[in-house]
């Protein structure tokens, strides 16, 4: 290599701001790189962790439910699902098969209903509160008490009772998960409906029993972890599946041993989570990227710029504008390439921040850093062409007119706004008119927000343009600050719109991208609070409603009891107002004006919610005339229909209160046990956290949640490059403040004027990012709203602390600008500036 | 004698907002090869335009050049590149113009026999009065050093004709004159020189005067 390029690395070190543009460059251009990919695969481990958290760990792979299989036939399906598990490569193989809930008898009595199973490892996972002996039956201790069994002989048929385990109930253990509908007694049924089961020594002595059984075989696997892990075992299942099929067909089996997948759908809801995620995350990223590239491109303009009489020396000795070119890379790589690698580890270590935490596939980081490399090569191409470029249009094609004017006039919003509105167009159909089902997310019509941003973004920097043209007939020097200010706009009028518009897309895209994020968020924690009531709710028996009986007080200081009547259009939730805090969920936006409501609950006042009707004499059929009080859109306990909210007391009597519930703020395990420890009956317990399918909000948010994090990325771009512009032009500015304070300018006037000039530039990039952030998510949120049926519907959240920040943050770069612009004046002496 | 490069009816039009620009037009000169040869006139009058037609770093917009007798102006740019590299060397007006400022005089002239794929020869530092200032950066030398190792690095690059543009126009009397000596040691080393100027000192020294007025030659 001859000796300038030899020595471009080490001279490329000695322009400051030009090592700093680089360095910056390259971390933007890494980390939007990195952070897409890792985002991507974060978001679909996350969406399939939360499947698989909901999901019975028993049934990832490939299970056996059959029903009423002949006794004689249950060994057979044992036998071969075993078989086949060997052959397949399944470790573990759980077999169960229950007979129907029956009444034994036993000398001349009948025990209560219970079913008589047998379960491969049952009894190591049973606790036994009276015996232990594992070579006899194992009754449950509420069948067992009812029935007055104790330990000893069972009958003939039977071998004798040599334990009694305590009662299995919901939330069971991982181990019992798949077998709840054998194993829990649903106190909803009617008799012979459900029981518990008495589980015996082997399958032989339960086969002898029952003539037809419910059969459940489970291949118990290790949980995924990631989407990958998830496809290698879909795959594993879906040979085993068949194998069993086939197996199962070959010995006439199939009748009574269906073989069933329950968890091909909820991964492709997690796969899907995931495709919806890249699709709409990927228009940002390009922009992004091209934004980024575009920087490359400005970085190596300005490096022709500043090493014009070097690229002329060079080209007039015969280098070609390749070679000038490569000379413009090797002075600029080295920073960008540190940029890059320093983005990459920052888009690593800030995974948390900006995507959902998850497991990672292993070789992620490496794909993240070979799709850095791709950028970073793409970016030494546009580097080394750019550079090329124009130093051929420079020196070799002068009198070649540059990019004819028409082709700058015609706007690249235009496509863009044509998408937006296709885009819009989408999304509002995308609305679905009720029903239970989550409308499907459309990747196009969610990429709306981003694209009207992107538009007004363009636009907003065209107007700029278009003023600061026009402002050369501007004439005010009646306000020299501001004519000054207009003047430097003017001159300095690429970088101005420049920053305008990453400045909008960075505001815009935080605005709608965090507003988007909390509102999901939000509509996620009050869809599920309103539709459950309280973070556990369960069903109580009448009596605690009609206060007849209290509540234990462990339970009580946590806790509230409410009747609910569901007539469909008129709703009814009777609160005691006394106690309703302690339990109910409450909107934290609405708690006083709800609790103040509730507290005047009683003599017959209620609360209208959801545009009930309002009025003093309200009757109900079935209950006493009521007066309205005041007026909510939602109330917890009521997430579909419009109703009213009474007071329990009003209602004792009331015979047509007959579900109650309690409602209360501990977590469902804490709720249970109390009640369980009590003796107190319940059914149909739910919670906040299994309320709603949660992945598509999960998904709209963490889309949301990486365009903030983008365009947060954006506005230091945009602080950045216009403190970098204000740094660049330091010289001149400081020259010309110098001349003007000489000739007379007042250096107030002169700061002003700075500080006008800035925050110009602030207040149109705040003015329109902000608006357009927040209008577009107002429009696009009860349409991206993933459970719409249920209320309330999602909305913009509080945003004035958005807007503090963000005005916060202007002025702060606008002072710092103004203080770079002003220093210089001040320290300058005019005689050398002239000189220099 | 023959000439080494030379122009016949050569014109050059530059596009201007307010229409073309003609800066030369029928310009027919001649560059001797040996001797001094300088074109003189008024400032604005093409001097500079001619020189870098000359150079093979402008083609002209009419008319041809020959280097050596054969028509070079027409080819390629990539062998005109070539032309360059092997056969002329170009001094700009301002004379860190024609130097690398990150590097120190000896790289410099290093870079400028590399540029030409000839051996690098640190003697001629000394041919041009630079001796011992081998290790001096660019911005550490006077505009009269500067412009002397510009045209050290222009011999080194053993071309065939020097052009070069008003080179004592932005020195003092005294550096004017190293320069002027320096000039004189290149053509006694058999290099033809062609300059542009307005220097009567460098008119002095010529072998040869072209006049020109108005982008003709007078
Ligand atoms: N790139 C250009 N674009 C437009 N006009 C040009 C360009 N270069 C030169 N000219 C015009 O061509 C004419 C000749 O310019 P040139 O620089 O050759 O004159 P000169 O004799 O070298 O003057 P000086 O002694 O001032 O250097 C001038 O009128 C100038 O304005
Ligand atoms: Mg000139």
């Amino acid at each position: 290599m001859q000796l300038p390029w030899r020595t471009s690395a080490r001279t490329g070190l000695s322009s400051g701001s030009s090592v700093v543009v680089a360095t910056v460059t390259g971390l933007l251009l890494a980390f939007v790189a990195a952070s897409a990919v890792l985002c991507a695969v974060s978001t679909g481990n996350a969406a399939l962790s939360y499947q698989v958290g909901r999901t019975c760990p028993q049934s990832l792979a490939a299970s056996v439910n059959g029903l009423a299989a002949p006794s004689d036939q249950v060994a057979r399906i044992d036998q071969d699902a075993r078989e086949v598990a060997r052959q397949q490569g399944f470790p573990q193989t759980l077999f169960g098969a229950y007979t129907q809930p029956t009444r034994l008898v036993v000398g001349d009595q009948q025990t209560p209903y219970l079913r008589v199973g047998y379960r491969d490892d049952a009894i190591p996972n049973l606790h036994a509160i009276q015996g232990g002996a594992t070579n006899g039956t194992w009754p449950a201790r509420t069948p067992a008490h009812d029935g007055h069994l104790g330990l000893g002989p069972l009958g003939s048929e039977i071998p004798p009772v040599t334990a009694i385990y305590q009662d299995l109930t919901e939330p069971v253990a991982p181990f019992w998960c798949s077998e709840v509908t054998s194993v829990v007694a649903n106190p909803l049924a009617g008799d012979g409906g459900s029981a518990t089961t008495a589980f015996l020594p082997s399958l032989a002595d339960v086969a002898r029993l029952g003539e037809r059984l419910d059969v459940s075989v489970r291949f118990p696997v290790a949980t995924p972890n990631t989407l990958s892990e998830a496809r290698e075992l879909a795959a594993r299942s879906d040979r085993l599946a068949d194998a069993l099929r086939k197996k199962f067909a070959a010995d006439g089996l199939t009748a009574y041993a269906p073989v069933r997948q329950s968890f091909v759908a909820p991964l492709a809801e997690a796969a899907k989570a995931q495709n919806n995620v890249i699709a709409f995350v990927l228009p940002l990223t390009a922009i992004s990227l091209l934004v980024g590239l575009v920087g490359v491109g400005a970085m190596a303009a300005q490096w022709c710029q500043r090493r014009q009489a070097v690229l002329r020396l060079l080209w007039a000795r015969g280098s070609s504008p390749l070679a000038l070119g490569a000379k413009a890379l090797l002075e600029l790589v080295g920073p960008l390439v540190v940029g890059a690698v320093v983005g990459l580890v920052v888009a690593r270590f800030a995974l948390p921040w900006y995507a959902p935490v998850a497991e990672l596939d292993p070789g992620t980081t490496t794909w993240a850093a070979l799709v850095v490399l791709g950028v970073v090569l793409c970016a030494a191409a546009v580097l080394t062409g750019t550079a090329a470029l124009r130093t051929h249009r420079m020196f070799q094609a002068p009198r070649r007119r540059r990019i004819p004017r028409v082709l700058r006039l015609i706007p690249f919003e235009l496509p863009v706004a044509v998408a937006a509105v296709f885009s819009g167009l989408s999304l509002t159909r995308s609305v679905p008119s009720t029903g239970g089902a989550t409308p499907p997310l459309d990747a196009f019509a969610l990429a709306f927000p981003v694209l009207v941003v992107v538009v007004i973004a363009g636009v907003a920097a065209r107007l700029g343009r278009l003023l600061l043209v026009w402002s050369h007939r501007l004439n005010v020097w009646s306000l020299p600050s501001v004519q000054l200010a207009v003047r430097r706009l003017a001159a300095a009028s690429t970088a101005a719109t420049g920053v305008v518009l990453v400045g909008v897309l960075a505001v815009g895209t935080l605005a709608v991208g965090s507003s988007v994020n909390h509102a999901e968020q939000n509509a996620l924690a009050s869809k599920s609070g309103n539709k459950i009531g309280a973070t556990t709710s369960v069903q109580i028996s009448t009596s605690f409603g009609q206060s007849k009986e209290p509540l234990p007080a462990a339970v009580a200081a946590h806790g509230t009891v409410v009747g609910v009547v569901d007539r469909g259009v008129s709703n009814m939730v009777a609160v005691d107002p006394a106690t309703f805090a302690n339990g109910a969920w409450i909107d934290p936006d609405r708690r006083t004006e709800m609790l103040d409501l509730v507290s005047q609950l009683g003599h017959g006042a209620a609360i209208a919610v959801g545009g009930a009707k309002i009025g003093s004499s309200i009757s109900i059929p079935g209950f006493a005339p009521l007066h309205t009080i005041g007026q909510l859109p939602v109330f917890p306990g009521m997430p579909y229909n419009i109703g009213y909210v009474t007071a329990r007391s009003d209602n004792t009597t009331a015979s047509e209160v007959n579900s109650f519930f309690l409602w209360s703020s501990q977590d469902s395990t804490t709720v249970l046990n109390q009640l369980a420890a009590a003796h107190i009956d319940h059914i149909r317990y739910q919670t906040t956290d299994m309320a709603l399918d949660a992945l598509p909000f999960y998904t709209v948010a963490w889309t949301f949640g990486y365009i903030a994090s983008v365009g947060a990325l954006l506005a230091v771009i945009a602080a950045a490059s216009l403190l970098l512009a204000v740094g660049a032009r330091r010289k001149q500015t400081a020259l010309s403040g110098a001349l003007a304070t000489r000739m007379g300018l007042r250096p107030k006037t002169l700061v002003v004027s700075h500080l006008l000039e800035f925050g110009a530039v602030a207040a149109s990039v705040l003015a329109a990012g902000v608006t357009v952030g927040l209008v577009v998510a107002a429009f696009s949120l009860p349409r991206l709203d993933p459970a719409p049926w249920l209320r309330p519907v999602s909305v913009l959240p509080d945003s004035v602390m958005f807007v503090l920040v963000a005005v916060a943050i202007g002025l702060a770069v606008v002072a710092v600008a103004g203080w770079i612009a002003v220093r210089g004046v001040r320290t300058a002496r005019v005689g050398e500036l002239i000189r220099g | 004698m023959a000439d080494v490069l030379a122009a016949q009816g050569v014109g050059v039009d530059y596009p201007t907002p307010a229409g073309a620009v003609t800066a030369i037009d029928g310009v027919t000169v001649a560059v001797p090869d040996q001797g001094i040869t300088v074109f003189a006139g008024p400032s604005g009058s093409g001097k500079s335009t001619l020189l870098r037609v000359l150079a093979l770093v402008e083609r002209p917009t009419r008319g041809v050049v020959e280097l050596s007798g054969e028509t070079v102006s027409t080819r390629s740019h990539r062998q005109l590149r070539a032309l360059r590299r092997q056969t002329i060397a170009l001094m700009f007006q301002s004379p860190l113009e024609n130097l690398l400022p990150e590097l120190t005089a000896a790289q410099n002239v290093i870079a400028a026999a590399q540029s030409a794929g000839q051996a690098p020869d640190l003697e001629l530092l000394g041919v041009v009065g630079l001796d011992g200032m081998g290790d001096y950066r660019v911005p550490a030398l006077s505009g009269g050093q500067q412009q002397r190792l510009a045209l050290c690095c222009a011999l080194a690059r053993d071309p065939k004709v020097v052009l070069a543009d008003e080179p004592t126009s932005q020195l003092d009397d005294t550096s004017a004159g190293l320069v002027l000596e320096s000039l004189k040691v290149l053509v006694d080393r058999g290099v033809p020189v062609a300059v542009a100027s307005h220097d009567d000192r460098v008119i002095e020294l010529a072998d040869r005067v072209v006049r020109m007025r108005s982008g003709r030659v007078a």
